[in-house]
């Protein structure tokens, strides 16, 4: 009898302990499975929309922080760069192309000779010719010729302009790599020639004007375009 | 809405035009968000890094904007309203902001979780072994569709905790509770959350 009772405690504190010991178990279990989701809901904040109530919140307790008028320009050409690009995007015209290439091969497409095609927009042969060989800078053209050219070759016009920014970034980079390497660029070739390829010269004050040329130039275009594409709307 | 951008545009409509690529709806936009955007932004750049914020909330802010008109494709109706979609490109800025910066140097602490709860995966030891993980995004996942289903309240709880790392303070002054009691309604509405996650297949391996 006597040893039954002491095998029964003895039974007893081993199921105790194991008890002791599962609760523990879970327990662990439950505290890492807590980490972990804390964790998780971390990582989730970077891919997580926020509901409407919590945009409420945020709203309500930040309020509002008037907008500097030089940042509010910035925010200004950001979103139209962006839509420019999220345009660009959509532009089926292959990545290869140049400014000549696109014209020349919209104007064949359409059986045009390029004198003809000039005369009608009262340009000079030689100009649509440059623009074809790539001799001739479309900021030498301007554009309201140049957005006319487009439309005469029913050309959509933010493609157009798309066409010419990348083949200026093209160009600029270009000249860029060119000059890092090493090869001769000049500042002399420069006033002598107005090829393309020497908008992006890196140095020098009359390539860093040409650039802002080229850049003030590429803003015009866009912005004159949008406004034609807007009142085509 | 054409030369017009004083007249209030609801949502819908202002979402619609900037998809067609609308020139005046942009100018709607920042009229109508550039101030409650830029406030966002400030407001959490200077709880996290204290002072020096300027010039950042000004270039997550062009940020912003910049990803609104790329991304405005990607906007869907059915997830949400224009603002919580414009709050939460403004939250991801500010994420990565912060977690350039933390990387940068000490990380500092922020409101709610600390910023070493942001560190990419990558970097973090602990969480490599989740990011190798092919079934962690798929939990991230589950979570989303789980918080869809808490009560607002909980929700608000744990979004303003965990995504936007808001201080308890003010988590407590939006939801009109004193800031000590945060901690255990963060603690509740996890709990809740967790209850419907342990039943998804997902979390089958962590119990």
């Amino acid at each position: 009898m006597m040893t039954n009772w002491r095998e029964e405690l003895a039974r007893m504190e081993r199921e105790g302990a194991k008890e002791g010991e599962e609760r523990a178990a879970a327990s662990a279990k439950e505290q890492a499975f807590d980490e972990r989701l804390e964790a998780l809901l971390a990582a989730a904040g970077q891919e997580a929309v926020l509901s409407d109530a919590t945009a409420d919140a945020l709203e309500e307790l930040c309020g509002e922080v008037e907008v500097p008028g030089d940042l509010r320009e910035q925010l200004r050409a950001t979103m139209a760069r962006a839509q420019m690009e999220r345009e660009a995007r959509k532009i089926a015209v292959p990545a290869d192309w140049n400014l000549g290439r696109y014209l020349r091969t919209k104007r064949e497409a359409l059986g045009i000779a390029a004198a003809v095609l000039a005369g009608r927009l009262g340009l000079h042969a030689k100009v649509l010719e440059g623009l074809e060989a790539g001799k001739t800078r479309p900021d030498q053209v301007g554009v309201h010729p140049l957005l006319g050219l487009a439309e005469a070759l029913g050309a959509p016009l933010l493609e157009f302009v798309e066409v010419v920014r990348r083949t200026a970034m093209g160009a600029i980079a270009t000249a860029a790599s060119a000059e890092v390497s090493g090869l001769p660029r000049a500042e002399k070739r420069m006033r002598t020639r107005d090829r393309w390829d020497l908008v992006g010269a890196a140095s020098g004050p009359l390539a860093q004007a040409r650039r802002e040329q080229m850049r003030k130039f590429l803003e015009a275009l866009e912005t004159e375009a949008r406004q034609r594409v807007q009142r085509q709307r | 809405m054409r030369g017009d951008v004083s007249t209030p545009v609801s949502d819908h409509e202002l979402a619609a035009r900037l998809r067609i690529g609308d020139l005046a709806a942009q100018a709607v936009l920042l009229r109508q968000y550039g101030a409650r955007l830029f406030g966002f932004i400030r407001w959490r750049l200077e709880d996290a890094v204290r002072g020096g914020a300027e010039a950042d909330a000004k270039e997550l802010l062009n940020d912003t904007f910049y990803d609104v008109i790329t991304k405005i494709d990607l906007f869907d109706p059915a997830r949400g309203t224009l603002k919580a979609w414009l709050f939460t490109i403004a939250k991801n800025k500010i994420i990565d902001h912060l977690r350039k910066k933390a990387r940068k140097s000490e990380p500092p602490i922020a409101n709610g979780v600390e910023l070493s709860a942001l560190k990419d995966p990558g970097t973090d030891p602990n969480r490599a072994e989740e990011a190798e993980s092919a079934s962690r995004s798929e939990r991230i996942r589950a979570v989303r569709e789980a918080m869809v289903q808490l009560s607002e309240k909980d929700r608000v709880i744990l979004e303003l905790g965990y995504f936007v790392q808001a201080a308890d303070a003010d988590v407590a002054r939006r939801i009109g509770v004193q800031p000590q009691s945060i901690p255990m309604l963060r603690k509740r509405a996890r709990e809740r959350l967790k209850k419907r996650l342990v039943a998804r297949p997902e979390f089958r391996e962590w119990m």
